[in-house]
């Protein structure tokens, strides 16, 4: 069969087309398919209904590259009872941002390039001059405006249980979206409350005694306790003491003898220092440890200092020491001091009861 | 091994192991009186013939248990600084008999609060104030071996206000003064020493305002540690003005005070160049505005008292400096004009 030489050059012309219009549709760049972004979320900073609120934003690339801008669309997938519909927004006009903290505390990267942020239409937030974003890569921005989203008032939203669904979608180079569910609630905060109650804490260890050992003419002083006091009580604290033992001044008796060890001043007076050769006997106070926030002193009538000894009262309960304001840990020496003279019955079982009571101030 | 062998480890064991127990348990070493108490201190009003209960807490905060009783004492003012006398029933102190408590002996678990329940039977004749405390003691202090026997306690003090139509709420300002008259730094001391001619305790409050000329500097509180005066009595409050550059406060070493040989507080200036702008200098009036509680409304007491600040050893060294400037600077200038008169060669 013979064919004219132009149907034979239209056959070739069209069989060249068939070959090489495959290969020419393979060498061109093929449009990709939109996919869902992955690990997406939206996080108001306040879940409150009506509350206004700073957002973060969270979410993952797919295997598209070159997105260079991001929408955030509250309404997103929702038809009615939507987020604009309740009342809810988003701030319009240019917002700020801040990738860096969200970028740290997830150890994500932070959306690049020199963002450009406008909230509009109550609903819509844009994000231009995004650096074209990279493949299968967490990015995350935060919307920082303090009404950078206004929740609706509308604790039911579109399907009842408070639950609303905004879309975010890539733009640029690709187009990748995905659809996250926000749950606006009614109350979003609890409220802590606690009480720390005025206090006063005693510590005195008495558990041994407290003793002289052989009295002498120049005078001796036993060892002597500590008492601690802690209190978080303005009023400060303060200490009494009282002896057990005389008919109204504090004194060293004995069974044996039936000889009371006493002081010849006056209770309440002064401190005083022992004399060689006479009878005494009293409390002595010292300043151990002062962590006061206000102010610790010693009666005057107790003041140990430079060997002082005050006469102990047995029949009224007398202060020794007191302080103003709160404290971690005041710590007073109390010990007696005693002298005798040469006349002194000798007996080995001379002895006083002291008590020492101590409360938070008034 | 045996039967009877058997049956005597079997025996034996558990006793050693409890005689071991007992051992372990007895090693810890008893540590004395170590007790907490709140709230403090503790107001109650009541009307007469009311009975009212308030709940003592106390917290046995040693390493065993230990059998506490409680018992009542009394207080009134003792001086006027506010330290409370502690005292016996005496008689026709009929009012502690008003007073039980639930419990009144009871065994402190080491570091448990106890509630103590304290019920007053108000009755129809009472009035005015009535002034407890409460001490708790442990019920078996023993102190081992021969000497003096420490005993101790601790109280928790308990002001009633009975109201009665004759109840006189009264008190006035005696004295507002400060410790000097002219101080070179802070801080400046205010005493004021209130009277209290009622028959029932007050709580004053207020504020020390602080001015230069007419220019309010300072605010200081009256009574922050919020202490009451008892009725027919004097007490002296304390405040302190110390936001100056630089001022004295008490020397540390340790995070404890220092203090001197007889006991006194150790102080040293402090000189916080961030205060600088916080030296003071000139003539200062202090105005006390403070109030309390009549029953009905809050009576304002005032007083005023002024002080100068001049802080002469900063004033000294600005006046020598300024001086070495201007002794220099006249030695430059008589140089200048010497080398000007100079006729030249």
């Amino acid at each position: 069969m013979h064919f004219p030489t132009k149907t034979k050059k239209l056959g070739l012309l069209v069989g060249a087309l068939l070959l090489v219009l495959p290969s020419v549709l393979f060498l061109l760049p093929s449009k990709s398919d939109a996919a869902a972004l992955t690990n997406t979320y939206l996080r108001p900073y306040r879940l409150k209904a009506a509350q206004t609120a700073k957002m973060r934003l969270v979410f993952r690339t797919t295997t598209n590259a070159g997105a260079t801008g991001v929408t955030v669309d509250m309404d997103g997938a929702d038809s009615s009872g939507k987020w604009s519909a309740s009342s809810g927004s988003v701030h319009a006009g240019a917002m700020t941002t801040d990738v860096a903290t969200c970028a740290a505390e997830l150890s994500v990267t932070g959306l690049p390039g020199s963002l450009t942020v406008t909230g509009a239409a109550s609903h819509t937030i844009t994000i231009t001059g995004v650096t074209a974003l990279s493949a299968s890569t967490t990015y995350c921005v935060d919307f920082t405006n303090t009404d950078a989203v206004t929740n609706p008032t509308s604790t039911g939203g579109p399907s009842t249980n408070g639950e609303y669904h905004p879309t975010i979608v890539e733009t640029g180079g690709a187009t990748d979206s995905t659809t996250v569910a926000v749950r606006i609630i009614a109350e979003d905060s609890v409220v802590v409350t606690a009480t720390v109650a005025p206090s006063f804490n005693f510590q005195f260890n008495n558990t041994t005694t407290d003793a002289f050992g052989n009295l002498s003419t120049g005078g001796s002083s036993t060892t002597g306790k500590t008492i601690t006091l802690t209190t978080n009580a303005t009023g400060g604290w303060i200490v009494w003491a009282k002896s057990a033992n005389g008919v109204s001044k504090g004194s060293l008796t004995s069974v044996t003898t039936s000889h009371p060890i006493t002081s010849s001043s006056s209770i309440g007076s002064a401190a005083h220092t022992l004399g060689t050769n006479t009878e005494d006997y009293g409390l002595a106070v010292t300043i151990n440890t002062n962590v006061n926030n206000g102010t610790l002193s010693l009666d005057s009538a107790y003041n140990g200092a430079a060997n002082g000894v005050g006469v102990l009262d047995s029949q009224n309960f007398r202060p020794i020491a007191s302080a103003t304001g709160t404290t971690t840990g005041d710590i007073i020496n109390v010990l007696e001091r005693a002298a005798i003279n040469g006349a002194t019955p000798a007996a080995n079982d001379y002895t006083d009861t002291i008590t020492f009571i101590g409360a938070g101030n008034f | 091994m045996g039967l009877i062998k058997r049956v005597l480890i079997a025996v034996c064991l558990p006793v050693l192991y409890l005689g071991m127990s007992q051992s372990a348990l007895a090693a810890t070493p008893p540590s004395g009186i170590n007790l907490t108490t709140s709230p403090l201190p503790v107001n109650i009003s009541a009307n007469p013939g009311q009975t009212v209960t308030t709940d003592l807490r106390i917290q046995n905060a040693s390493n065993q248990t230990q059998r506490i009783k409680v018992s009542l004492m009394k207080f009134t003012a003792y001086g006027e600084t506010g330290k409370p006398a502690l005292q016996n029933r005496q008689a026709g102190d009929d009012y502690f008999d008003w007073v039980s408590f639930s419990p009144s002996v009871f065994d402190a678990p080491p570091n448990q609060w106890m509630t103590v329940k304290m019920t007053i039977a108000v009755p129809k004749s009472a009035a005015f104030g009535y002034y407890y405390a409460v001490v708790f003691s442990p019920a078996d202090q023993k102190p081992a071996g021969k000497g003096n026997v420490y005993l101790g306690s601790t109280a928790i003090l308990v002001l009633l206000d009975v109201k009665s139509p004759n109840a006189k709420r009264s008190a006035k300002i005696v004295d507002f003064s400060v410790d000097k008259k002219i101080y070179e730094f802070l801080p400046v001391t205010f005493k004021t020493r209130v009277h209290n001619d009622g028959n029932v305790h007050l709580l004053p409050t207020g504020s020390i305002y602080i001015k230069r000329g007419s220019k309010q500097v300072a605010v200081v509180p009256f009574n922050l540690g919020r202490g009451s005066i008892l009725p027919n009595s004097y007490r002296v409050y304390t405040s302190s003005w110390n936001d100056g550059f630089p001022v004295y406060a008490s020397k540390m070493s340790d995070g404890k005070i220092v203090v001197d040989s007889e006991g006194n507080t150790v102080t040293q200036l402090k000189w916080d160049f961030t205060k600088m702008p916080k030296l003071k200098i000139g003539h200062y009036t202090a105005n006390l505005l403070a109030v309390y509680d009549n029953g009905t409304r809050d009576v304002p007491m005032e007083a005023t008292v002024g002080f100068w600040v001049i802080p002469w050893r900063i004033l000294a060294f600005i006046v020598l400096l300024g001086g070495l400037a201007l002794f220099g600077l006249w030695s430059i200038t008589r140089g200048i004009l010497r080398n000007a008169r100079k006729p030249k060669k």
